[in-house]
This record gives C-alpha cells, structure tokens and sequence, in this order.
C-alpha cells in the first residue's frame, strides 16, 4: 500500500516476475518504463492496481519497426510517479489480453487502440468501434501507417 | 418479457452544446442502462501531431479543448521539459500558475452556470456566466485573448506579466471576490438545490478507482487526488494551497469541491503576484536548443482533472507519437455507474456533473458517405465551399 520505495521496487519486480521483465528504463525523476513480456501483462497490471494501489491512467499504441508498442501507464497518486509497462507486438496479427476485465478505465481505450491501430484484444467485453462506428471502413487502421510527417487530409 | 424504453440524448440536442449521443435504457421512470457514442468531431490531433514541429504543437494542443486551453498546453510543455530536462525561470513558474488558475475559476464559473441551466433554475446562470466576464477580462489584459491564450512555450512562457499592471489585476480580482461569495450562498444554501442534487448519482471510491476517474469528480467522493499535490510542476510546491475533498459522491459534493475550488484558485494566484515582483522582470524563459531522444510524461491538473500527455522524440523536430489524454475521457465512463438506478429527470444533471467536455474526448473530423464509402467533402472541397458563401455574402452586400 503506496509509500513504495522506489530505491528497491526494480528488485521487488525482479524477485516477483522473474523471466517477465525484461528491461527497466529510469527515463526521468519519477518516470520508470518497464518492459515485459505481453503473456505475463495482466499479471503485472493487477500486481501494480491491487497490491499497489496504482491508478490506470491511459494507454498509448505506437507504431515500431516491427510491429507495434502498446505502453500502459499507471500512477501513483501518494508519489507522483508514473509507472510504463512497455510491451511489443508483431505486424502480422498483433494480438494482446485485454485488461478491461480487471479495470474498468481499460476498456474504451482498447476499443480505441483496436480501431486506430488494428490491435485484438483477447476477451475484451465488447470490442467493437469506439470513435468512428459507422463512418469508417473496416480493416483500416488510420494511425497504424507506417509513414509520418506527411499528413494529408485529402488521402483519408 | 424484458421491455425497455430507449430514450435518446442527442447527437444534436438543445441540452448539450456539443454533438454526442446518449442512450438512456429506462424502464418507466428508472435509468436501467446507458449507452455513449461518439465520434462526431474527432479531429485526428494526435496524428496531425506527428506532422508538425514541437513548436507548432502548442498552437494544435491549445485547440484541443474549447474551454481549459491552457491545460493541454501546459502538460505539454511539461512532457516536453522532461525530454529536455530544462528547469524553468522562476517569474514563468508564476505566470504559468496565474493563468492555470484563472483557468479554473472562469471553468468552474461557467460550470455553475451551467448546472443551475440544466437544474432549470436559470438565475444561477445569469450570475454565474456574468461575473465569468470578469475573469474574461482579467485573461484579456495579461494575455490579450479570451480565450486560446498562446502564453506557453518550451521552456517558459510567450509574453511577461509587468510589474506596473499587478495593481490593476488585484483590483479585477477583488471584483471578483465578494462575487463568489454571493454565489456560493445562493447554492450552497437554496433547498431547491439541496432536493435536486443530494444523494443523486453517487459514485464511490470503488468506482472512481475502477473507471479511473480524476479532478473535481474523484475529489468529491473522498479520492484525495490532485497532480498538483501529488505529481507538483511550476510554481504550486512554492505557495500555500489545499486540496478540496467531500466525502459524499453526490452532485452536490461536486458542486461544493468546484465552489471551493474557487476560494482556494482566487488565494493561490494572490500568492503568485505577490511573489512575481521578486523575481526578475523579462526573465521569463529559458533557452532550449533541441529536443533529445526520449519520452516524455507531462501532466496537468485541468479543472475537470487530471490532463496527461505522453510525448516519444526520436531527436528529429517532430514528435513520433503523441498521446492525449483529456480527463472527460476516463470522468465520462462514469455514467454507467452513476446514472443507472435515477430517474430520468435526474440523469442530465448527474451528466452534467463531471463537466464532461466532448471535444477534449474526440480528436478527428472527417466526411464519408455511409453507403457508397465515397468521400463527402474532402479539404479542398471545404475551402471551395467556405470561398463561395464568403463571395455570396460579399455580393448580397
């Protein structure tokens, strides 16, 4: 229950999910990114929002050169500090476990990230469109093209 | 058999002023499940983003929201520092936190106002909304806008607020003050107010944990959570404040989290001009030459909670992702708790009580027909449309 110290949780994680995790990032004061593997993910998620009384604060989907990054970010609101569970997915068929059973807050942006990038979220409650139902053709992910810097509003 | 009566909100209704739709499952008088769509003015920001420069990302982010359109840049610039790593001059600190609060207090006022519309009691309204003119005023003579403020920048802010004009924003504030005070009583005391809004759609701490909810909402039902406090940035470490929590959950106790808010908003940018003449005039910004590989975490206490934005640079001068995250979006998934069981009298207030802000949810516009797929309206066809009802205008002259 919060009061982490924060000096030894890289430790605490090691000792816990030992094999899951894979890197630990210190980006800035307060800001860790941890990267784990995505089958131990809902583990992890429930290790931070139960035991650590983390809140679920967003999740962004990236686009890499292999695939795909989804980051979760949790909070801790005694601390400050933000917690990054940093997992990567392949191109063909990424696919994912979804957190929405867990934690509420999880659930829109899952439909969102599976709208905007093409992502499946196994045992999602209801993933369907979130921001464009109706509007859009089905398999085109906006966000999951690989170009940038060249936006254009009339390609849409 | 299960029958249930569907009444639709929206996407275009005189209650709400921004297109959404909600679908009220009632069975007689009771809410039994809510549904929410949107969708109707997602303009793509995030995308957008990726082709512009960090510099010209300020300008976009402001955008984003109508009504806080400093929160966004304000997180933003705080992402962006952290991928820097720049400390910034204590006279910006100060000027950065008198324009968030003000902030606050023209949003809560605008949100009492509208609460008392959608009560039916529409003298609040008139109130409310008429000393928020103060405030638009006060944000006039520092910034020079009403409202998209362009004050923020990496590293500092745009324009000083000079020594000479503290007096006269003091006397605007003290305007202000007996003002609230009115305010405050005609809520906090009208039995009118009291029947329709106490014990109306609660939301406990389970809730707001589980859906994540932030700001005055989490506040209200005992959450004692506030970036400010928690997570501090600019000058709220440096001036003495507290944070306002009720226990309640009801609408009321949002309503009485926001009114005090106002107190608390008024008090922290006193603090800021008192303390703006020590620190040196014009020194408002620091210098920041690139912007590094990295990733970026900002946050910001918005008056409807909890802005977040994450920023990845990969040493170009763009971003490769930008993510938004607007506190309606994760406040909004609340209805599901608070307004199944109320009646449907109930429900727009209890709606109307996280101050959702539909254009902070949604970030894209775009034109298709439904059934051909065909494109409607593309850019150019909107520019074309835009010139012909200009030059029509122009020749009915």
């Amino acid at each position: 229950m919060g009061g982490i110290n924060y000096k030894i949780l890289p430790e605490i994680l090691k000792l816990n999910f030992n094999g899951d995790i894979r890197r630990i990032i210190v980006q800035q004061r307060k800001r860790l990114v941890i990267h784990i593997r995505k089958e131990a993910l809902p583990e992890i998620a429930n290790y931070f929002l139960d035991e650590l009384s983390y809140r679920f604060i967003i999740a962004t989907g990236m686009v890499n050169d292999n695939g795909f990054d989804i980051i979760y970010h949790f909070s801790d609101d005694k601390t400050g500090y933000i917690i990054n569970l940093q997992t990567s997915l392949p191109e063909n068929n990424p696919e994912i476990e979804s957190l929405a059973n867990i934690i509420n807050a999880a659930n829109w942006i899952e439909r969102e990230i599976h709208e905007l990038f093409g992502i499946k979220f196994i045992n999602h409650p209801n993933l369907t469109k979130l921001i464009s139902e109706g509007n859009w053709k089905d398999n085109d992910h906006p966000y999951a093209r690989k170009k940038r810097n060249e936006f254009n509003p009339d390609e849409l | 058999m299960n029958t249930r009566t569907i009444i639709p909100i929206g996407p275009y209704h005189p209650l709400q002023e921004e297109p959404e739709l909600f679908r009220l499952y009632c069975d007689g008088e009771i809410v039994r499940d809510i549904e929410w769509e949107t969708g109707y003015n997602h303009r793509g920001i995030e995308k957008i983003n990726e082709s512009k420069t960090f510099d010209q990302v300020f300008f976009v982010v402001e955008r984003v929201c109508g009504i806080c359109s400093t929160s966004h840049p304000f997180a933003y610039a705080n992402a962006m520092e952290e991928i820097a790593r720049t400390e910034i001059p204590d006279r910006a600190k100060y000027i950065r936190t008198i324009i968030a609060e003000l902030e606050r207090l023209h949003s809560h006022l605008l949100w009492v106002g509208l609460a008392g519309h959608f009560l039916g009691y529409n003298t609040v309204f008139m109130w409310a909304w008429k000393y928020r003119e103060n405030v638009l005023d006060l944000f006039e003579k520092i910034t020079g806008n009403r409202n998209n403020y362009a004050m923020f920048k990496i590293g500092g802010v745009r324009r000083d607020i000079p020594d000479s004009s503290i007096g006269d924003i003091r006397k605007l504030l003290d305007i202000l003050k007996p003002k609230a005070d009115l305010l405050t009583g005609a809520v906090m005391d009208d039995p009118v107010i009291h029947a329709r809004t106490k014990n109306i759609g609660i939301l406990s701490r389970e809730d707001i944990m589980n859906y994540g909810a932030v700001g005055p909402t989490a506040r209200a039902s005992g959450v004692d959570m506030d970036v400010r406090k928690d997570d501090p940035y600019a000058a709220y470490p440096l001036v003495n404040w507290k944070v306002i929590t009720a226990e309640e959950g009801d609408v009321f106790a949002k309503a009485r989290v926001r009114l005090l808010e106002l107190y608390e908003s008024i008090s922290i940018i006193e603090q800021c001009l008192d303390k703006l003449p020590r620190t040196k005039e014009g020194n408002i910004s620091a210098t920041v030459k690139n912007i590094p590989e990295g990733m970026g975490f900002g946050r910001a206490e918005a008056p409807r909670g909890e802005v977040f934005h994450f920023v990845k640079s990969d040493g170009s001068n763009s971003p490769v992702r930008h993510k938004i995250r607007a506190p309606s979006y994760v406040n909004v998934a609340t209805f599901r708790k608070s307004c199944v069981g109320q009646t449907i009298a109930d429900a727009t207030i209890i709606l109307a009580a996280v101050d959702p802000c539909y254009c902070c949810t949604e970030r894209m516009a775009f034109a298709y027909d439904y059934y051909s797929g065909r494109k409607v309206f593309n850019g150019i066809d909107l520019v074309k449309l835009s010139q012909e009802k200009t030059n029509a205008i122009k020749m009915s002259i």
